[in-house]
């Protein structure tokens, strides 16, 4: 069974616009999130 | 956990290694936090690492999982060993089918790049602005060192190039046929990248439609 996360993407927002993405997904009901710091 | 990027490591001032050195020192890194985890005194003289009578006094009270990113077949293998999960960058049986091969187990990631949006024309110059260098191949992101090495290599990309990867637009089924191969290929964790400023579109559509049209 697949499940389905959000990117809170560093490289593209700063801390407060990754805080706010990271409320709106939780809200929007996605379960988990991945925080990539690079490869 | 991965090989790394020099764009993030030039800063320190070392030589950057070839792809198989730094494949050995993620093996090493990852036992020595094996080790650190543990709450034990660790100490350890490695080929890469010395730890000298070091201890964590608040170790995990639970075992935290090790996910290895992997994008060859080589580093396939070493994410079966090492890793407690996988986390790749296709659905590519060359790749996926080596970390299976290996007895890698756990569950297994990977991102898919969406930029969710009315509009397919303005979708396609965020993405050329914003992700570009996601059409930078092979080794290259890798082993560019600074950002404005991206900016050249990326300079040269067409907008045909930086978007070919990317699910565009707003109808769900063509992200569940971009979602489709990796389940195929046995991913179990999906997540989304939406590229741009804006996060909102794809939340959007993850709750009208998006949540129900994927498979579970």
């Amino acid at each position: 069974m697949a499940a389905y996360g959000d990117t809170l993407s560093s490289e593209e927002h700063g801390p407060i616009e990754i805080v706010d993405a990271a409320v709106m997904a939780e809200d929007a009901g996605f379960a988990w999130a991945w925080a990539p710091a690079r490869r | 956990m991965g090989t790394g990027e020099a764009l993030n490591e030039h800063i320190l001032g070392h030589r950057w290694p070839p792809p198989e050195v730094r494949l050995k020192m993620l093996e090493e890194a990852v036992h020595v936090m094996r080790l650190m985890w543990s709450g034990e005194t660790v100490d350890h003289r490695g080929d890469f690492y010395e730890v000298d009578n070091a201890r964590l006094f608040d170790p995990p009270t639970e075992p935290i999982e090790v996910i290895v990113s992997a994008y060859g077949p080589v580093a396939a293998q070493l994410a079966a060993r090492i890793g407690d999960g996988y986390r790749g960058n296709s659905p590519d049986e060359s790749v996926v089918g080596r970390h299976r091969e290996a007895g890698g187990g756990g569950p297994m990631y990977a991102q898919i790049n969406v930029c969710v949006g009315a509009d397919e024309e303005k979708c396609q110059q965020i993405i050329h602005q914003w992700w570009a260098n996601g059409g930078v191949p092979g080794q290259l992101p890798q082993d560019l060192p600074t950002f404005t090495h991206f900016e050249q290599a990326v300079s040269v990309l067409s907008r045909d190039q930086t978007t070919a990867e990317v699910a565009i637009g707003q109808d769900p089924d063509r992200i569940v046929a971009a979602v489709q191969p990796y389940l195929d290929a046995r991913y179990d964790h999906i997540y989304f990248h939406q590229i741009g400023p804006d996060p909102r579109p794809l939340f959007d559509l993850w709750t009208s439609a998006l949540h129900d049209a994927l498979p579970r």
